[in-house]
């Protein structure tokens, strides 16, 4: 088996402030993330090249990256989504340096994501974050109702989701 | 279940037992209470935390990590690349990662002390990274405190404690911010949070953050680190993994 060591390098890292954040949704917080990586790493979004993206609830799975990639504007380019227990952050980002360390690609994203505080029960359609540029509501808003029904009202699933 | 069997198998009181977790519980609040980002700011007493209302026996309200939202991410690059974008990029060492096939409680003779994951996942990335003894190479480490009693065992399973000997590392500060292996010096899961899908991201951000000397304040910053390693340990549980980091090609 070969090793990874020194093949890969990080070059910019985001981290949102964590907590109950009412004030964001899911969207929110992977722009908060990844814009702040963007930006400690000093390169254009447009320039990913892939992203590997780990979350375990959030918001159901089975939909795959669709609801992140309006989000994040991450237009025309493969996005992956995993998902293993507690180690999904770790996953996200382990895949993405092997997509790196095959030569595959030269600038990717690892992204992991989740809120916990309030599963899909509130209005987690988007604050009109700057980077989210309209488009953040009007995505989410779709997922919500592609999910179940009762999402496109803003209110919890019975099964409490 | 990984509470009491330790402090059976090493002959701790309840009292002394709870009273060394507690100790972890009050070095990841204080450590959190250091970091902006961090879901909870409040430091806790040790007294504060043996009395705290209980969980699960034997774990109180603070031997239990937040339920966060949030979020992390990392954009990477050709190693080779790296210095076109900055001058102090972080160099991926060692990742290792490793699934258990059974259930703790189905695997013959179990004896909650010794989760497989954890031990093949870390030893894959060591010796990736050419580490041979985590508890003089490694520099700082953020590992799955979902529970305190969780990184008393993960002290030993790392290898930064030999086993049953947590306890006297605990009492002589080696993992607290000015010890000989800082862990969780952001306020790991239990004060920094635990929104499950960022939290391995989480862990990485705060170990590149450090080697690169840009924690967040002075009293916070971490000397002379090299090389650290973020850790997750999940599921039933049944899963692990491991990221080395460091700051320069070819160390260690």
């Amino acid at each position: 088996m070969e090793s990874i060591k020194d093949k890969v390098a990080i070059i910019g890292m985001g981290c949102t402030k964590f907590g109950e954040r009412w004030d964001a949704g899911l969207d929110d917080l992977a722009i908060e993330a990844a814009y702040e990586a963007y930006q400690d790493a000093g390169i254009d979004p447009k320039d990913i090249q892939a992203c590997w993206y780990g979350s375990v609830t959030q918001p159901v799975v089975g939909i795959g990256c669709t609801h992140l990639a309006g989000p994040l504007k991450l237009h025309g380019i493969p996005m992956t989504r995993v998902e293993n227990w507690c180690t999904t952050g770790h996953e996200a980002l382990r895949n993405a340096c092997f997509g790196v360390a095959c030569g595959m690609y030269d600038l990717v994203l690892a992204l992991g994501v989740e809120k916990l505080g309030y599963r899909l029960s509130r209005l987690g359609c988007g604050t009109g974050h700057e980077h989210g540029a309209g488009g953040t509501a009007h995505c989410a808003r779709l997922v919500w109702h592609d999910c179940h029904p009762v999402f496109s009202h803003l209110r919890t699933k019975p099964s409490g989701g | 279940m990984i509470a009491t069997r330790y402090f059976h198998t090493y002959g701790l009181s309840p009292q002394e037992g709870k009273r060394i977790i507690g100790k972890i519980a009050v070095k990841n609040h204080y450590n959190g209470s250091l970091s902006p980002k961090a879901h909870f700011h409040n430091r806790v007493t040790l007294e504060q935390v043996m009395s705290a209302p209980i969980i699960a026996w034997p774990l109180g309200l603070f031997d239990c990590c937040g339920n966060s939202d949030g979020g992390a991410a990392a954009v990477l690059v050709p190693a080779s690349e790296a210095s076109k974008y900055r001058d102090d990029p972080i160099y991926i060492k060692g990742l290792g990662a490793a699934h258990s096939a059974l259930l703790p409680q189905n695997r013959p003779g179990f004896d909650w002390l010794h989760f497989e994951e954890v031990m093949n996942s870390s030893r894959q990335a060591y010796a990736q990274a050419g580490i041979n003894n985590p508890r003089e190479q490694i520099d700082l480490a953020e590992v799955h405190d979902c529970f305190t009693s969780t990184e008393l065992l993960l002290y030993e399973l790392l290898g930064f404690s030999r086993e049953g000997q947590s306890r006297e590392d605990i009492d002589a500060g080696f993992f607290e911010l000015n010890g000989g292996l800082p862990v969780n010096s952001d306020g790991g899961l239990k004060c920094f949070g635990h929104p499950v899908g960022a939290s391995g991201l989480r862990m990485t951000y705060e170990v590149y953050k450090q080697l690169q000397d840009k924690a967040q304040s002075p009293e916070r910053q971490l000397k002379d680190v090299r090389l650290g390693i973020s850790q997750t340990f999940g599921g039933p549980p049944q899963v692990a993994a491991v990221a080395v980091l460091g700051r320069e090609l070819g160390y260690p």
